[in-house]
């Protein structure tokens, strides 16, 4: 044996042993905890009156379906947790609800790079969460009934959980479903329920154009803009720089999906999807001279400079940041849901040390025609389905919180916090808030905020937008400024370019329609950047599409075609 | 006669077999039993029958995957971009082997050896995020290109650019590792070769020309049969980290086409299973091709010795850990 | 035998051969130095970037095209990432991973690998053909789960621990070192009664050091870096695994992706900062683990390429 090999063989035996040793006290202590995991019944049979009949009844007269007396605990699921953060008894907010509704909620987190694909694993497994927030998607959830994965609700559930069920009406895409399907399977969460702000739907995201830029460099200050005239503040600013910004200047700062909006989606109301046309064939968006409008449009803003040339580089949604944090963007098109709009406004003046109010211009970006294009968004925004294993009970519990918070009394909650805590009534009945985010040095919600189990969790089926527009620690300037645009994107349409859901269309579900299934955005993105024509690369590119895509449009055709 | 022969060898084995016993069972476990989900490729998979009662469509779904104009871009892509990767990116190791081999200050061999291997261990996760983080836009090297009064280089959204940022960055993740492998080819090279050499009055370019590389020729070989074999797997990993919006049609690989089709558009299980069944046989099919060639050049093959000495064998394999 | 087979001494050997004959500095020393160098520093400069980054503000970082090193270091981003606590589960998670799943790692590979390198035995070839089968195909993830359901492992890390119990690469890596291993001492061993257990452990595994310590380096490595079946296989937010969560951190750190979502943004931070943090954070132990197991490796690779 070699000097060298001794004491090497000796640590590695060594090494060896400890760790056999380590793998096996492991796997021994690993087995009680897994089953004092399993043993829930035990531990609940001693908390088992703390519910308390103190909350059996609201002040509105609500009652509940199942005996709060008798402890519940189930599983949930849902994008937007925080990874292993205690949701029974985290904060004050979830304490509030795990001890009004008696339960334990275990919470798997899910991110928003892999949500999609790891509950449709478990759900195609057969073993899904008791509850999950599920993003719906035509062609899973037709599958998902038809196989019997998730829970069909009672047919008396609407009787039973009438706040529910008022908002469920509201979201279209619940009943419609409940057609096609012949039962209740999704409930969807509404994002408007007291303020729909227009009919046909509009989506939230706007342009933000920096005011003090756009006034230095002699631009129009309007509420709604032609792409092209975004793209001319953005020439503008390139050209004088009125910030004084210098390399790291970004006109108009976007990443892949925004950009792709703000010049495709803008301008051609079918993007990505297929449409009836007038003449009553079905035609893919795709293919259609709007789309190729717009990217036009957006292969002469790259290839100008007018966006970052590496844009799809941007993660996530960082180019928010580049504009209201980092101030080094002349405009972006970006989320602006109204629940939002306060936070991006403060970090705006936080981190820029200017007047948000006075410095920036939200605006609606409209097609070269001068019309706002979409399709109608619906009313929703995840469904929540059940297992179909759920215990009665639990299905029972969690509808109740669902109610509950469908209530005036719980909708506040979910949107303000703890009544007497962080809001009240005044004299007249409104609602005043209590709550001041500069005296409590930080958010309600968020992971560093009062209440990191906030909102969306407890089982909301009533989104934030809704509440946006009164809620009294949003700035009253940008609550207005918000229903303004929603309002003016309804009224700067055509019913052809701000058109209705074709429902036929979209519950029609096949084989070719699901392999069709394109990334719009990716795609897009590719395209503009390539070198070359834009207007001979399209052509090449829808041809290269057409044997996934004719397949659709010879099954649209023959089915609803006329 | 040869019946009891077998037996009486299996039984004279019986402590070998317990030997391989826990791996076999690891491996009927956790990779034969769950196989049986490559029938998939053949059937439409519904949940609530499970993967055995669902119900048989036969060839349809390999119909569908051939009529998708991407697949057998991708296919070609993937070829390409491997071969590519072999005529660029193969020879760097064994040149930073050589080089290194020729290094005579030991401290200073040792650091460069540690600081060229360190990558290798990191996934590509992290090094996507340290590579793109350098040579983006706002990046370093830009930075240094602006400095000097350049115009910036777009190195991360630039198609052309895309396959030589494959292999540049495969390598500088990659090539130390397998430096070191020719490395200790080297050191086993005869050392009277080199005495004689020097007798001879060889420059040291000439020794290095003239023995050391022909001296590790065997494991290059070697080394070259196994990149062939990873022709239509290597750089799913890398691809999808590194690539973005600009450069997906580019860096769409038979991989990357297999987890679009399974993850971005609605779930056909089904269909995924049939592709990845496809791959599957292709690389097969390459492996087994491999194997030939590697006998053919008087190797003993991909699949390891069996004959009853086998001290003789060639570490093949032992060098495909990189 | 055992000597020639520990011994790298050919390898000194030559060196010192060649520094006695040749000691002098000539100028392709010089090229040599400086070629070496300069490819050096491509690997070190790209670290040191991330790592300054990590170390300032964002207005340090806007204000500077080329950042190498921080005229103001701040430990914010470090502060803002190890504050909300999931690194630390990660961590946690991760390491009772190592703990518990290199060492099955390297008992199920060594033993199957000493086995099948066993010169001859009936159905040899179809044990080797039966490894090299599952590199190539795969059932998918699927029936992976439904396996994992049925054992009842959901939601415990045994699931990740054995859903990668064998790399069938380093398998036959293994399996060929042992092969090249002489013969005649586990033979003779044979003689004086030894099972095969033990020869593995007492003969055999004392002269593979070198391959036992390369191949707890690669499992090591694999466990640290692995987050997929753990993304699949787990829920339990007490569970996540340290790549998980630096991607959660990192990612929620920001708002939705391009959903029609209606959320509440959480604080902005310094996302750059926070980012390069966390690939410092999950490059640090490697880092630390590395220079000491690399001698190790390198050995072995040498060992096995002397027999070759």
């Amino acid at each position: 044996m070699s000097r060298l090999a001794k004491p090497i063989r000796f640590a590695l035996a060594v090494l060896l042993v400890l760790l056999s040793v380590a793998a096996c006290a492991k796997k021994s202590d690993n087995e009680p905890s897994g089953s004092s995991s399993q043993t829930p019944s035990s531990s609940s049979s001693s908390s088992e009156q703390t519910g308390g009949s103190s909350s059996e009844e609201g002040p509105d007269g609500w009652k509940p379906q199942s005996d709060l007396s008798k402890k519940v605990k189930f599983t949930y699921t849902s994008v937007q947790a925080i990874d292993g953060y205690d949701y029974t008894n985290g904060d004050p907010l979830a304490q509030y609800y795990s001890s009004k509704f008696n339960y334990e909620m275990d919470v798997a987190a899910l991110n928003w790079d892999n949500w999609n694909e790891r509950l449709r694993i478990w759900i195609n497994s057969g073993d899904m969460p008791d509850v999950a927030v599920y993003n719906y998607i035509h062609a899973d959830a037709a599958a998902f009934v038809e196989q019997g994965l998730i829970k069909r609700l009672p047919d008396d559930w609407k009787e039973r959980w009438p706040n529910v069920a008022a908002v469920y009406e509201r979201t279209t895409l619940g009943p419609q479903m409940e057609k096609v399907f012949g039962g209740t399977y999704f409930l969807p969460r509404a994002r408007f329920m007291d303020n729909l702000p227009g009919d046909p739907l509009p989506n939230h995201p706007s342009i933000f154009i920096r005011k003090d830029w756009a006034e230095a460099v002699g631009f129009p200050i309007k509420s709604a803009y032609k792409t092209s005239e975004i793209m001319e503040f953005a020439r503008l600013v390139k050209e004088k720089d009125p910030g004084g910004v210098g390399d790291k200047l970004i006109p108009i700062a976007e990443n892949t999906n925004h950009a792709v909006e703000l010049f495709v989606a803008r301008n051609s109301t079918y993007w990505n999807t297929f449409y009836k046309d007038k003449d009553g064939k079905y035609k893919w968006g795709g293919a259609s001279e709007d789309t190729l409008r717009g990217l036009k449009l957006f292969s002469e803003a790259y290839r100008s400079g007018l966006l970052a040339p590496d844009f799809y580089t941007v993660k996530n949604e960082e180019h928010g940041a580049y504009f209201n944090v980092q101030g080094i963007a002349g405009a972006t098109f970006f989320q602006a849901p109204t629940s939002n709009l306060q936070t991006y406004y403060n970090d705006f003046k936080n981190n820029l040390g200017l007047d948000p109010y006075e410095n920036i211009i939200l605006a609606t970006v409209l097609g070269e025609d001068g019309y706002y294009h979409q399709v109608d968004l619906i009313n929703y925004w995840g469904t929540i389905i059940f297992s179909p294993n759920i215990k009665d009970e639990v299905f029972e519990r969690y509808m109740d919180i669902l109610d509950y918070n469908a209530t005036r009394e719980g909708y506040i909650i979910t949107n303000m916090g703890l009544k007497d805590v962080d809001w009240t009534y005044d004299e007249n009945g409104n609602v005043v808030s209590l709550f001041d985010e500069e005296k409590e040095g930080r958010p309600l919600a968020g992971t560093n905020g009062k209440y990191p189990s906030w909102g969306y969790l407890l089982g909301s089926i009533i989104l934030f937008d809704d509440f946006a527009f009164d809620n009294p620690n949003t700035d009253e300037r940008l609550r207005e400024l918000s229903k303004k645009v929603y309002r003016e994107r309804t009224e700067i349409a055509t019913p052809e370019t701000f058109a209705h859901i074709d429902w036929d269309y979209y519950t029609y579900d096949s084989p070719s329609k699901r392999r069709a299934e394109i990334d719009y955005y990716t795609e897009y993105a590719n395209l503009i950047t390539q070198p070359g024509d834009i207007e001979e690369n399209w052509r090449k590119w829808v041809e290269s599409k057409m044997p996934i895509i004719q397949p659709v449009l010879d099954e649209l055709n023959a089915k609803f075609g006329n | 006669m040869d019946n009891n022969a077998l037996i009486r060898r299996i039984i004279r084995s019986k402590e070998t077999y317990m030997l391989i016993l826990p791996g076999v069972i690891w491996f009927v476990i956790f990779a034969y039993i769950p196989m049986y989900g490559l029938t998939l490729a053949f059937k439409t998979y519904k949940a609530n029958l499970g993967i055995f009662g669902s119900p048989w469509v036969g060839l349809e779904k390999f119909e569908y995957v051939f009529r998708d104009p991407a697949f057998m871009e991708s296919v070609w892509r993937t070829l390409w971009i491997n071969l590519g990767r072999i005529v660029f990116t193969f020879p760097v190791p064994i040149l930073l082997a050589l080089l290194l081999n020729e290094l005579r200050l030991q401290w200073y061999k040792k650091t460069v050896q540690t600081i060229f291997t360190f990558p290798y261990f990191l996934s590509w996760i992290i090094v996507a995020s340290v590579l793109i983080n350098f040579l983006d836009m706002q990046g370093l090297v830009n930075g240094v290109i602006r400095l000097l009064g350049g115009e910036p280089i777009n190195f991360l959204g630039n198609t052309t650019l895309f396959r030589p940022l494959l292999y540049l960055t495969d390598i500088w993740k990659n090539a130390g590792w397998t430096m070191i492998i020719y490395l200790a080819a080297i050191t086993s090279i005869d050392t009277e070769q080199y005495e004689s050499a020097q007798l001879d009055g060889a420059t040291r370019l000439q020794t290095m020309w003239y023995i050391t590389l022909p001296g590790i020729m065997n494991t290059v070989v070697v080394m070259l049969i196994l990149a062939a074999g990873n022709i239509m797997t290597a750089g799913f990993d890398q691809i999808f980290n590194i690539s973005n919006a600009a450069t997906a049609k580019a860096g769409e690989i038979l991989d990357i086409y297999i987890y679009r089709i399974t993850f971005q558009s609605a779930a056909d299980f089904s269909f995924s299973t049939a592709v990845s069944l496809f791959r599957s046989v292709i690389n097969f099919v390459l492996l087994l091709l491999a194997d030939r060639i590697c006998k053919m050049l008087g190797s003993e093959g991909l699949f390891p010795p069996i004959r009853r000495t086998a001290r003789k064998g060639r570490a093949i394999l032992r060098a495909g850990g990189a | 035998m055992a000597e020639v087979i520990m011994n790298p001494e050919p390898a000194r050997r030559t060196a010192r051969r060649k520094r006695s004959i040749q000691g002098r500095i000539e100028l392709l020393d010089i090229v040599l130095i400086v070629i070496l160098a300069v490819l050096a520093l491509l690997i070190i400069i790209p670290f040191l970037n991330v790592l300054a980054i990590s170390f300032v503000t964002q207005q340090e970082y806007l204000k500077t095209s080329i950042l190498l090193f921080p005229k103001e270091i701040t430990l914010e981003n470090y502060k803002a990432m190890f504050e909300d606590g999931r690194i630390w589960t990660g961590y946690r998670t991760t390491a009772i991973l190592l703990a518990i799943g290199v060492p099955i790692n390297m008992f199920l590979t060594t033993s199957m690998a000493y086995g099948l390198s066993r010169p001859d035995y009936p159905f040899k070839r179809f044990f080797i053909f039966f490894v090299v089968v599952t590199m190539m195909f795969n059932g998918g993830i699927i029936p992976m789960y439904l396996l994992m359901k049925q054992l009842h492992l959901i939601n415990s890390l045994w699931s990740v621990v054995l859903a990668y119990g064998i790399n069938a690469f380093y398998l036959i890596i293994m399996m060929n070192y042992f092969s090249n291993l002489p013969i005649a001492l586990a033979e003779s061993a044979k003689l004086d009664g030894a099972g095969e257990w033990t020869i593995l452990f007492r003969i055999i595994l004392p002269l593979s050091m070198p391959i036992m310590a390369t191949m707890t380096l690669f499992y090591a490595v694999d466990r640290w870096n692995e987050w997929f079946n753990a993304m699949i296989f787990i829920r339990k937010g007490n569970l996540v695994v340290l790549q998980l969560a630096l991607r959660s951190i990192v990612i929620d750190s920001q708002i939705s992706q391009q959903l029609n979502i209606s959320n509440i943004q959480t604080d902005k931070q310094f996302t750059e900062g926070m980012k390069m943090a966390a690939v410092i954070v999950s490059m640090l132990p490697i880092m630390c683990v590395f220079p000491l197991l690399q001698r190790h490796f390198v050995k072995g690779m040498l060992i096995g390429a002397i027999k070759a």
